[in-house]
């Protein structure tokens, strides 16, 4: 049994009259501990599936299942509490809180998570012990980066969703934060799901999702991920 | 414009609803507010001036010590600019009704000047039917149709017939506030007035006459500019004022002298009769006397001449007698003789008998012989016995005659003593009559001697010549109208810069929130201008909306709502409310001044700015520890969120600086108004328990002598109701440092200190220690002191219902809520006045029901010792009555503080969402419930209200001092009490609206989508 099902997931938008479908049937599995990575062009509804799958969403029709818990059947509060407790997510633009430190926004999540890690200790894991005292402001985008997904792993998530996370950050720096996110998947057996546009990326995937108009039409298993220090782009 | 961007304009509005709402709304609180207590003065003196020119209401009232004439009103009508003088009859009399007696004054009526409306009932038709006030007639439980008697307490008649049917209710322009005036007659004060018809008047002379002055009535009364006026044709009327004062003392005295002169002669003509029937008395007494001298004397003549003549006529009887007794002793001689002559012969017959043949011619006449002496013997005898007879007779005769002239003399006599006797009562009574025509002739003297002094003290007539301010209900009227201007000074200031703050931040929010639009559409190649009109029409169009909202329901509300209020004290009707187009003007353009001022500036600043830093957004306000964090002691105590809050707050320093502002500008408004309504519930408590301490003011009739009145109020002391009883007297009085501003107040006048003290406390404001009364100085209450400007210490003038003006020094200003008081001792008042006296007795009964209230009132009345009784519990309702009204306003503070607060809470709370929506979004992605991504935001909101509330707290303490002094009324002294649950109602007001928003934020917050939030770019 797949530890993440998406099954005939559809996910229309109503803009007025136009109703438009951001994911026609979808289908995927991922299995726990996998780092995926999703590709494909612009409106493709890499996001909607990424945002559905971290509860950000609700869906049309399908199922999306998770740890075999139905998240699309999920109550508000039970959605809230499953972003909460089981979910990290990595935005392109960091989205950390301007008005606190690195260290404080890595504590506004892990007051509210159970088994949260010690947020100096992830601090340090992603390299950040000697900024973590830190406005987001007094860091580099790179480092914002590495605090955001400090922030999320801190919470000790079952699933990593990260949405284009180097997409605002230059090569070497975007490097850096995909190996960070590498080893968080096979040291801490994490899932991550990561969403990219760059095809470049996908030797580094145990699993590559390639979707295009709404759909995952190719689903790719990669028996021998590269480490990223490897691939070039 | 580009038709573009007007469609975009009207899009962005309706995208925008909520800010767009806010913003009319904030417009409409602050224009309505303001217009609407702007607007109110002006339409209360509107009301006012409408209602006195409706009932052509005079311009100038003139009062003369000496009365009015028709010559008076004829030259007053030659000054150009009098329209036309009325003259009026007015007096004061006391009624009695239900026992009780009232003051009322009574007009003559005239249709033609201040004009009454009639209630209810009919003019009157006959002369001797009256109109009375409304409350005349269920305060005295009379009825139209009924009968009164009007008494004016004084020897002069002043109506034809005092008894008079009351025909119908009036209001009478005249008298728009409670105040009835003063009187001398009873207690001193008038209760009610009524009209009387001309023909019932039978006074000369006007009281007073009515002017109209010529185009006043275009003027409003209650502005400077009708005042002006109206002080030229005063000037005028003073030109003559001397000449015609003259003219009535004149005339006047000449009346008077004439009077006098006739009164002289005709106790001259009086005298001169009463001195001719004096002489024909004593002559006709002499007459008498006379007369009686002459028949004494006759009397005596008439005595002896009778006497006399009775005793001739005695001595002749006695000559008879005698001559009786002589013959009758010659007689028996002769008898005597005959008889020895008969015996002789009858021997010389007894001779002859022997021989009788022989002899029978000599027998025979010697026969003859003694028959002839013994018939002459026998007719001897008989005239003896006659003569006897005679004798008899003649001596009963006498003593008939002695008798008959006995008594002749004695009724003579008796005649002669009555006659004597009357003539000597006729000297008496003539005595008397000259002692008494003496007497009256003095008494007459003296009364002219009495007139032609009163003459010489008839003062040159004096002339009052008065505006409508001298009336009592216009000036407090004005006054109170200006008590609402002076409340408009502050009130809408307050709710006018809440206003503009918080539109400002709204529209600063907007135009920051589409820097990547304007970024766009300067790409496009658009001018400044161009982009800026966007923002301009859409600030114009929220302020002119919410501005004429707001007018529109300000100029109706909150005029309508004061008026409420001041209705239940002055009788005026019909109120005006006017389009104040001046305030509407001022408002609307003061709002949208402010807000398009504020949207410009910011949109200056985004405009100077190249496109490229415009498509970027703005950059958040930098993270940045604060002060408290190094304060590492405190710090470290707050648990993450705490440190959060803390954090944030002082990063949106603008937001908390208007939050703050805002909530405590609402809540001092709010707290305000309790304090308001503190300060006037508090009023009689303070005024009726703990500086009146009595139950009842009685008001004694003045005829009372000092044993009726000790015996009076020996028997209400018995009662067992009553604990004590104190005696002063009460006047109405007039009190001024400066003549130009004086001020009625009642005069109390202490029979006893010590007892004095028992029923009115004396104490500072301040200090709240006791003051003493003595005998040099007067006291008198602080708000009197305050409105005729005098410290203790100084002098001031007293002037008495008669006019009699005293000089008193101030030795204490005591504390007073209710009216104005001048407190004295009898001593003072008996060296400044003389002859002090009681008319007033106060009781401090035992505890009463309302009942046993009237029971004892009643008991008191039936005496018919009593003008009148005041309870305690009377007096309170009636202020009660006006006081309820300030509640109003109180209720309408509340509210619209109530309304602010929520406009402001809500306005900052979606600008804080909107603002934080990345932040927001972000929290919400990291899983944080509902409650705790509300939590996160309120409570910063909840720490800036709690700061605004305690800053409010001592805001409105302040706030709420100022408000009162200037809304207080003229007779009113507020204390300025807030109670601790003023206190708390204030802040849970300010918490509830509080709350309220929080729930809408909370239900907001729920909203925020987080995938849009965060999709754009940061």
């Amino acid at each position: 049994m797949p530890y993440i099902e998406f099954k005939n997931v559809i996910k229309q938008y109503r803009m007025g009259e136009v109703t438009i479908t951001a994911l026609n049937k979808t289908n995927f599995k991922i299995d726990k501990g996998e780092l995926v990575v999703i590709v494909g062009p612009s409106g493709a509804g890499k996001t909607t599936a990424l945002n559905l799958l971290g509860g950000m969403d609700s869906l049309t029709s399908g199922q999306i299942i998770v740890d075999g818990k139905e998240i699309s059947k999920l109550k508000n509060k039970d959605i809230i509490k499953y972003r909460r407790e089981d979910i990290g997510f990595v935005f392109q633009f960091y989205n950390l809180v301007q008005n606190l430190t690195a260290l404080e926004n890595v504590e506004l999540a892990t007051q509210i998570c159970k088994d949260s890690l010690n947020p100096k200790e992830v601090l340090e894991k992603v390299g950040l012990k000697e900024r973590m005292n830190n406005f987001p402001s007094q860091l580099s985008g790179g480092e914002q980066q590495r605090v955001a997904i400090a922030r999320a792993i801190a919470k000790n998530p079952k699933l990593l969703l990260c949405d284009e996370p180097t997409g605002a950050l230059d090569y070497k720096t975007g490097k850096q934060i995909l190996k960070l996110l590498q080893n968080t998947s096979k040291k801490e057996n994490m899932t991550v799901v990561i969403i990219t546009h760059n095809q470049a990326l996908t030797p580094m995937a145990d699993k590559i999702i390639h979707f295009k108009n709404g759909t995952a039409y190719n689903i790719i298993e990669n028996q021998n991920p590269v480490s990223i220090d490897d691939i070039e782009w | 414009m580009k038709k573009a961007l007007l469609k975009d304009t009207f899009k962005e509005i309706a995208n925008t609803k909520k800010r767009f709402i806010s913003i009319i709304l904030m417009a409409f609180l602050g224009v309505g507010f303001f217009a609407g207590i702007k607007a109110t003065s002006p339409d209360m003196q509107k009301t006012l001036d409408n209602y006195y020119d409706q009932n052509n209401v005079y311009d100038i009232e003139i009062i003369s010590t000496l009365g009015l004439t028709d010559e008076d009103i004829e030259s007053l009508e030659k000054i150009d600019e009098v329209e036309k003088a009325y003259g009026i009859y007015s007096v004061d009399v006391a009624i009695e009704a239900n026992g009780e007696e009232v003051i009322s004054k009574v007009y003559s009526i005239d249709e033609n000047i201040n004009k009454t409306i009639l209630i209810s009932g009919d003019m009157p038709q006959n002369y001797n039917e009256c109109l009375v006030e409304e409350k005349f007639l269920t305060n005295n439980n009379l009825e139209i149709g009924d009968y009164i008697e009007l008494d004016t307490k004084s020897d002069e008649e002043f109506f034809k017939d005092n008894k008079v049917k009351i025909v119908g209710t009036v209001e009478s322009p005249l008298y728009i506030s409670r105040t009835r005036g003063s009187t001398k007659l009873g207690s001193g004060t008038i209760d009610y007035y009524m009209y009387i018809s001309k023909e019932n008047i039978t006074s000369e002379a006007y009281t007073e006459i009515y002017i109209t002055v010529k185009n006043a009535k275009e003027l409003n009364s209650c502005e400077d500019e009708y005042e002006d006026y109206i002080s030229e044709v005063k000037n005028k009327i003073e030109q003559i004022k001397e000449e015609r004062e003259q003219a009535r003392y004149n005339s006047i005295v000449s009346e008077a002298q004439s009077k006098i002169d006739e009164a002289k002669e005709e106790l001259n003509a009086q005298k001169e009769d009463a001195q001719q029937q004096i002489y024909e008395a004593e002559v006709e007494l002499q007459n008498a006397k006379n007369q009686i001298d002459v028949g004494k004397s006759n009397l005596s003549n008439q005595k002896t001449a009778t006497y006399k003549q009775l005793e001739e006529s005695k001595s002749q009887l006695e000559l008879q007698k005698q001559n009786l007794e002589q013959s009758k002793q010659e007689f028996q001689q002769k008898e005597k003789e005959a008889i020895d002559q008969i015996a002789n012969l009858n021997e010389q017959l007894n001779i002859l008998k022997e021989d009788e043949e022989l002899n029978a011619e000599q027998i025979k006449q010697l026969e003859s012989s003694i028959a002839y002496i013994q018939s002459e013997l026998d007719s001897a005898k008989a005239m003896i016995t006659q003569g006897e007879n005679e004798i008899t007779n003649g001596e009963q005769q006498l003593e008939l005659a002695t008798q008959t002239a006995n008594s002749e003399f004695a009724n003579a006599q008796a005649k002669i003593n009555s006659a004597e006797s009357e003539y000597n009562e006729g000297v008496a009574t003539l005595e008397n009559k000259k002692q008494e025509l003496n007497e009256k002739i003095q008494e007459a003297e003296e009364k002219i001697a009495e007139a032609e002094n009163d003459v010489k003290l008839i003062e040159t007539a004096k002339w009052y010549i008065l505006e409508r301010f001298s009336n009592s209900g216009f000036s407090s009227f004005v006054q109170d109208t200006q008590s609402v201007a002076n409340l408009g000074k502050v009130f809408p200031i307050v709710f006018f810069v809440i206003a503009i703050l918080i539109s400002l931040t709204s529209m600063t929010r907007m135009v920051e929130e589409q820097r990547g639009e304007i970024g766009t559409l300067k790409t496009l190649g658009y001018t400044g201008l161009q982009i800026a009109n966007k923002y301009i029409i859409y600030a114009v169009l929220a302020c002119v909306i919410g501005g004429f909202i707001g007018v529109g329901v300000g100029f109706v509300l909150i005029p309508k709502v004061i008026w409420r209020m001041y209705s239940l004290m002055y009788k005026i009707p019909n109120f005006v409310i006017e389009f104040n187009f001046y305030y509407a003007f001022i408002g609307i353009c003061a709002i949208t001044a402010c807000i398009l001022g504020a949207t410009i500036a910011s949109i200056k600043k985004e405009i100077k700015q190249t496109p490229a830093v415009l498509m970027r957004p703005k950059p958040p306000t930098l993270g940045k520890r604060v002060l408290l964090e190094n304060i590492r002691f405190i710090w470290e105590r707050l648990n993450f969120i705490q440190k959060i809050t803390v954090r944030n707050m002082f990063r949106y320093k603008k937001r908390f600086l208007l939050t703050v502002i805002g909530i405590l500008g609402s809540t001092s408004l709010i707290l305000t108004g309790f304090g308001l309504r503190d300060s006037i519930t508090s009023l009689i408590p303070e005024q009726y328990g703990n500086i009146f301490k009595y139950d009842m003011m009685i008001t004694i009739k003045s005829e009372l002598t000092e044993e009726e009145l000790a015996k009076f109020r020996s028997d209400i002391e018995d009662k067992s109701e009553v604990e004590k009883t104190v005696e002063v007297c009460i006047q109405s009085m007039e009190i001024y440092k400066d003549i130009s501003n004086y001020e009625s107040a009642e005069l109390v006048v202490a029979e006893n200190i010590e007892d004095f003290y028992s029923v009115i406390e004396l104490k500072d404001k301040k200090t709240k220690e006791k003051i003493e009364l003595n005998n040099n100085e007067i006291i008198i209450t602080d708000k009197l002191s305050e409105l005729i400007n005098v410290k203790s210490g100084e002098e001031v003038i007293l002037r008495n219902s008669d006019g009699e003006e005293v000089k008193a020094t101030i030795g204490a200003i005591t504390k007073n809520n209710i009216n104005h008081y001048i407190y004295m001792t009898k001593d003072l008042y008996n060296n400044l006045y003389g002859n002090y006296e009681t008319n007033v007795i106060y009781t401090k009964n035992i505890e009463l029901t309302e009942e046993q209230e009237n029971n004892l009132a009643k008991q008191i009345m039936d005496t018919g010792c009593v003008a009148g009784i005041t309870t305690t519990s009377n007096a309170k309702s009636i202020v009660d009555d006006m006081i309820s009204a300030l509640n109003y306003v109180v209720i309408v503070l509340i509210t619209s503080s109530g309304l602010l607060a929520f406009a402001v809470l809500y306005n900052l709370a979606n600008v804080n969402i909107s603002e934080r929506i990345r932040e927001l979004a972000t929290i919400k992605v990291l899983g944080f419930y509902d409650k705790e991504v509300y939590d996160y935001l309120n409570r910063e909101t909840i720490i800036l209200t709690i700061v605004g509330i305690i800053l409010g707290l001592v805001g409105g303490y302040f706030l709420s001092y100022f408000i009162m002094g200037t809304c207080e009324v003229q007779t009113i002294r507020f204390d300025k009490v807030i109670t601790i649950p003023s206190y708390i109602y204030a802040t849970l007001i300010t918490i509830a609206f509080t709350f309220i928003v929080n729930i809408s934020t909370y239900f907001n917050l729920k909203k925020i989508k987080m995938i849009e939030s965060l999709k754009s770019v940061e």
